[in-house]
């Protein structure tokens, strides 16, 4: 997992995203990773420590639009222990940057391209 | 753990046209990891049969293929003829999720590596397990004594479902609604116009005709406690009922928009039905102050059509969050766009201006970019809020259903049907004509003609040694499905309720929670095989 990127999203809004963008021609950036979870709520501290510990560059985690969940806030309580995880993690000296969350309707395949391009530019994964 | 070995399985057909992928070294890489027994490739699983599976009978099968095979029904055939149970089989779409995913000069075989090992920890990990079906309790209780509660209640009974209405007994009226009180726009006519008090007791009248529909004395209900198969509630005389589903019935009001010279949406009927020309620019801004229910997005489409095609006048419609999930509202919108009614989505940015009635409306496009400007429309609409009356608003959080900031049921969500809540079994007859009983009627009948609610395949299971009673996932739970066990001091899960997200498992601080066949060893594992 040298120099790659997981991104972990959800089998709603992240996966119909997902689709959406390459149903409109863009691809991912080879190195990238992809992993499906029921809803971005199950994340939790140990599943990105462990994840960041095996040497993967960066996490992406994609969810479903905010008030779009399907159950409900797990899209929202994702946002927050993520941004939990990053604080620790600058604490701890690693940079907050390795990991982030955002959230996309299931016809924003072009941001959602655009916004995995930036995090992989950000990392250092071409 | 079940040490059964998995059996993966490649359709090749025309997913990827003129692939090149080396499937022996595929075969190799797989069979070195501890998971995979067998790697199989089939050319067009859609079409051939499925008896090429039978040597591998007694093993767990992870099946790549494209949609077609689940819309053709491959994987259940494979399941029947396996005598596979649920946990042994698993399936994922090689094409949307893997290969569309990825350029053309991308190594494929590496990739199709990781995702079967990562797929295959996960079924490896996964314990078999029998569906089980819980059926709902019996009983319907409607909540409300407005018109639509009435009109609830008489289209359940007359479909020999029995009813009993709770009534709230405080006559809490809509002040007047168009199509409550008036018809749809395009059936107008002012000689049907009758007083909603005068409706509603006409209406109660013939509810009680019927034999099916027992009113219960209002204010009667005490408390209630959540069963998996409903609802008890307990009432003052001490009668302790069981209710499968639960209607909550609020009725509508509409603030006075008066002082600022924008229409709300019964104003703006009104001038419809006094046959008042509405001509020029007619602007109708949605999801300003709280977002617009799906229901009335539905109205001001009809308006909205209505006075195009009458007065052939501007329309212009602005929303942020509206949502076409009523039936008939997606064709209606289209039939708009048709029409030439301009939509715009705006961002958060939308500023209003109001010198002395005449408004400035400002803000964003969300897919275009640009900034828009409306100045000085002739008419401006802004449907108003949208409120429980305060005793439905009790019982709503009595049920511990979510409200929005004004306390309306239910946050919009795209993937829940308008009358449905966060709480499976209760659902929301909304003020707004016969369309909304209609959608209502028919969730509430999938519910009781259901041959038992399946269990969720991701149901959390509570280890009761290190569950220390912090009520955690009491709390997060969305649909309110863990409740605790004070004798034994552990939570419980009410497995109709849980949808299976895994809130609870990620929360747990003491890792007692863990999702049944989702573990969270096996997800650290699928991650880990992605390496």
């Amino acid at each position: 997992m040298e120099e790659s990127l997981l991104i972990i999203y959800c089998s709603e809004g992240g996966r119909k995203a997902l689709q959406k963008m390459s149903s409109e021609g863009f691809r991912l950036p080879s190195g990238v990773c992809t992993f499906e979870l029921p809803c971005t709520g199950r994340i939790n501290d140990v599943m990105l420590m462990e994840t960041l510990q095996n040497g993967v560059r960066g996490i992406f985690v994609a969810g479903c639009r905010e008030e779009n969940c399907k159950y409900l806030d797990g899209n929202k309580r994702a946002l927050r222990r993520i941004k939990r995880i990053k604080k620790l993690l600058s604490d701890a000296g690693i940079e907050g940057k390795h990991i982030e969350m955002q959230t996309f309707g299931p016809d924003e395949g072009k941001r959602l391209y655009s916004a995995i391009n930036d995090f992989a530019g950000k990392v250092g994964v071409s | 753990m079940n040490d059964k070995k998995i059996v993966a399985v490649l359709c090749d057909h025309g997913c990827r046209n003129g692939s090149k992928i080396k499937y022996d070294e595929l075969k190799t890489n797989l069979k070195k990891s501890e998971v995979i027994e067998d790697f199989l490739l089939v050319n067009k699983a859609c079409d051939s049969g499925v008896e090429f599976l039978d040597a591998y009978k007694g093993r767990k099968i992870l099946f790549g293929g494209c949609s077609l095979l689940e819309e053709r029904g491959i994987y259940s055939k494979i399941k029947e003829r396996l005598g596979l149970k649920n946990g042994e089989f698993r399936s994922f779409d090689v094409k949307a999720d893997l290969y569309d995913l990825y350029p053309d000069k991308v190594n494929l075989e590496e990739l199709l590596v990781c995702k079967i090992l990562s797929m295959g920890t996960l079924l490896y990990h996964a314990e078999p397990y029998e569906e089980e079906r819980i059926k709902p309790a019996e009983g319907i209780l409607v909540y409300g004594d407005g018109i639509t509660a009435l009109r609830t209640a008489r289209a359940l009974a007359e479909e020999d479902i029995s009813v009993e209405v709770l009534e709230t007994g405080e006559q809490f009226l809509s002040p007047g609604l168009f199509s409550q009180h008036f018809g749809r726009p395009d059936q107008r006519g002012l000689s049907s116009v009758v007083s909603a008090d005068e409706r509603r007791k006409s209406e109660r009248n013939r509810v009680a005709g019927f034999k099916n529909v027992r009113f219960l004395p209002s204010d009667a209900f005490l408390s209630f406690e959540t069963v998996e198969d409903g609802f008890v509630f307990t009432f003052k005389s001490g009668e302790k009922r069981k209710f499968g589903t639960v209607v909550i019935a609020p009725e509508r009001e509409e603030e006075q928009s008066r002082e600022t010279g924008a229409l709300n949406l019964t104003d703006l009927y009104g001038k419809i039905v006094c046959g008042e020309p509405l001509k020029g620019e007619v602007v109708f801004l949605l999801d300003y102050a709280a977002d617009t229910s799906p229901e009335v997005f539905k109205d001001v489409l009809l308006a909205g059509k209505y006075i195009k095609r009458r007065f052939a006048s501007e329309v212009r419609i602005l929303m942020k969050n509206a949502k076409v999930s009523v039936s008939g509202a997606q064709e209606l919108y289209d039939e708009c766009r048709e029409q030439g009614i301009i939509f715009f989505k705006y961002l958060e940015d939308l500023t209003l201006k109001n010198n002395y009635g005449d408004f400035e409306i400002e803000g964003t496009d969300l897919y275009t970019g640009d900034k828009f400007l409306i100045k000085e429309p002739d008419i401006l609409v802004i449907p108003g809020r949208s409120i429980l009356s305060p005793r439905s608003k009790n019982f709503a959080e009595a049920l511990e259903l979510l409200t929005i900031s004004d306390r309306y049921p239910q946050p919009d969500s795209l993937w829940r049907l308008p009358n449905e809540t966060n709480r499976p079994g209760v659902f929301v007859a909304y003020p707004t004509g016969d369309n909304s009983i209609a959608s209502l009627l028919f969730s509430v009948r999938a519910r009781l003609s259901t041959a038992g609610i399946a269990v969720n395949e991701h149901i959390p299971v509570v280890d009761e040694d290190k569950c220390v009673y912090c009520l955690t996932c009491v709390r997060v739970c969305p649909f309110k499905a863990m409740t605790t066990d004070s004798e034994s001091r552990v939570a419980k899960v009410l497995r109709t309720v849980c949808q299976g997200c895994g809130s609870c498992a990620a929360e747990c601080p003491a890792e007692a929670i863990q999702l049944r066949n989702l573990t969270g060893e096996s997800l650290y594992q699928g991650i880990r095989a992605l390496g």
